[in-house]
C-alpha cells in the first residue's frame, strides 16, 4: 500500500453513482432472465396434451368397446359414449385402463381409477377428467379434452 | 472472495496494453466464444422439450414455436447466435489470414483454430438437421451421400453416421447425440486449448 492508495479517488461520487447503476443494471437483467427461463421450465399446462381426439363414426364403436386415441379412452355403454382424459390428477402421468380389472391404473405411482375415472385408491386425491364428446360435420366423433365434463356424462347420437 | 477479485483474476495480472485494446477486428474469436457460451446455455433449455424421434421433433418444434411461454424466443436465440457464430468464425479466420497469424510460433494453434472451424459448421449442420422436416432430412440425404462419395472409407462413414443405408429415425438420434453431446464437449475442450496456445504463443493483435 503507498501513499496513493489511501487518499480518497477524484471522482468518488461519480464512481459511487456508476457502481450502483452497475449492480441495479445487472440486478435488473437477472431477475429478467429468471422470469424468462422460469415460464419457459414451467411450461404452458393448459394447452400441453389436450389436443382433440378423432375418433371414427359413432356407428363403429359397438356397446363395450374401449378405444385409444391420444390422451383420451372413449368408452360406450347403453347410456351412450363417455371418454376419460387420462392425466393422473396426482403428478400427470398416464394411467393405462387394464381391461380385465376394468380400471385405471398409473404406472408412476400406482393410483386407481374406475372406467368414468373416479378414484379408487390413490396417492390421486381427484378424479380425472372426462372430454367433451361432439360429432362433427363429416359424422366424425371427436373428444375435446379441454372442455371437461364430470363423471355420469354421456354422449348420445 | 470477492467478486471483484474473481474478476480481477480472469486475466493475468500484467497485461501489455496493445492485449486490451478493442482493434478494429473487434475480437471475433472472443465473439465466437461468447456465441457458444449463449448456444450452450439456450441449447440446454430446448434439450428439455426436443425428443429426437420423428414425432417427438415435429411436437416439440410445435409446442416450443406456439405452446410454451417464451419457447420461440429461446429457439430463435439458439439459431441466430449459431447463425452469426459461423460468420463471427469466418471472420476470425480471416483476420488470421490477413496478419500471417498462420505462420510459426503460431502454426499449430492455426491448425487447431482450423479443426474448431469444421467442427462449428459441423455443429450448425447437426443442429439444422434436428428439426427433421421434409428440408433438413433431403439435407441429411444428400450429405450423407456426399460423405458416401469418400474414397474407400465413404461408405464405412455414411454407415457410421446414419446407422444404416437410408437416412432414419436412427440416424436423428446419432445427429442429436452429435450436436448436442459429442460436439459441443469436444469443441469445448479445443477451445480451452486454443486459449491456453493464444497466451503461450502470443496474441494474434501483438506485432509477429
Amino acid at each position: 500500500m503507498d501513499q496513493k492508495d489511501k487518499l480518497p479517488p477524484k471522482n468518488a461520487g461519480r464512481r459511487g453513482l456508476l457502481s450502483v447503476l452497475g449492480w441495479t443494471f445487472l440486478a435488473l437483467a437477472s431477475a429478467g432472465v429468471s422470469w424468462v427461463v422460469g415460464r419457459f421450465l414451467a411450461g404452458n399446462q393448459n394447452h400441453m396434451g389436450s389436443e382433440p381426439s378423432r375418433f371414427g363414426t359413432p356407428g363403429d364403436y359397438p356397446l363395450g368397446t374401449v378405444t385409444k386415441k391420444g390422451k383420451v379412452v372413449l368408452f360406450r355403454d347403453k347410456a351412450g359414449f363417455w371418454a376419460v382424459t387420462t392425466v393422473c390428477t396426482h403428478l400427470g402421468c398416464q394411467p393405462v385402463f387394464v381391461q380385465q380389472q376394468n380400471m385405471f391404473v398409473c404406472p408412476c405411482h400406482g393410483s386407481r381409477f374406475d372406467a368414468e375415472g373416479r378414484v379408487l385408491s390413490g396417492p390421486a386425491t381427484e378424479n380425472m377428467a372426462l372430454a367433451t364428446l361432439r360429432v362433427d360435420d363429416q359424422g366424425i366423433l371427436v373428444a375435446y379434452p379441454k372442455e371437461k365434463v364430470k363423471s355420469g356424462y354421456r354422449f348420445t347420437t | 472472495m470477492k467478486f471483484e477479485d474473481f474478476l480481477g483474476h480472469v486475466h493475468p495480472i500484467k497485461l501489455s496494453e496493445d492485449r486490451v485494446r478493442i482493434g478494429a477486428t473487434f475480437c471475433m474469436g472472443g465473439s465466437a466464444f461468447l456465441l457458444f457460451i449463449i448456444l450452450g446455455v439456450s441449447g440446454l433449455l430446448l434439450a428439455i422439450y426436443y425428443l429426437p424421434t420423428a414425432e417427438g421433433a415435429r411436437s416439440g418444434i410445435h409446442d416450443l414455436d406456439h405452446v410454451i411461454p417464451y419457447g420461440r424466443l429461446i429457439r430463435s436465440i439458439h439459431f441466430w447466435a449459431g447463425q452469426i457464430m459461423v460468420a463471427a468464425v469466418l471472420l476470425h479466420t480471416a483476420r488470421v489470414v490477413a496478419a500471417k497469424a498462420y505462420l510459426p510460433p503460431r502454426r499449430a494453434n492455426w491448425l487447431v483454430g482450423t479443426a474448431l472451424f469444421l467442427m462449428t459448421v459441423g455443429l450448425d449442420f447437426s443442429g439444422y438437421i434436428l428439426r427433421w422436416d421434409a428440408q433438413t432430412f433431403w439435407a441429411a440425404q444428400i450429405v450423407s451421400h456426399l460423405l458416401g462419395e469418400v474414397p474407400l472409407v465413404g461408405g464405412g462413414l455414411q454407415q457410421l453416421l446414419l446407422g444404416g443405408p437410408e437416412v432414419s429415425e436412427i440416424g436423428l438420434l446419432r445427429f442429436y447425440v452429435i450436436h448436442c453431446l459429442i460436439g459441443p464437449s469436444l469443441a469445448l475442450a479445443l477451445i480451452m486449448y486454443h486459449f491456453w496456445r493464444v497466451r503461450r504463443d502470443g496474441r494474434l493483435g501483438q506485432s509477429l
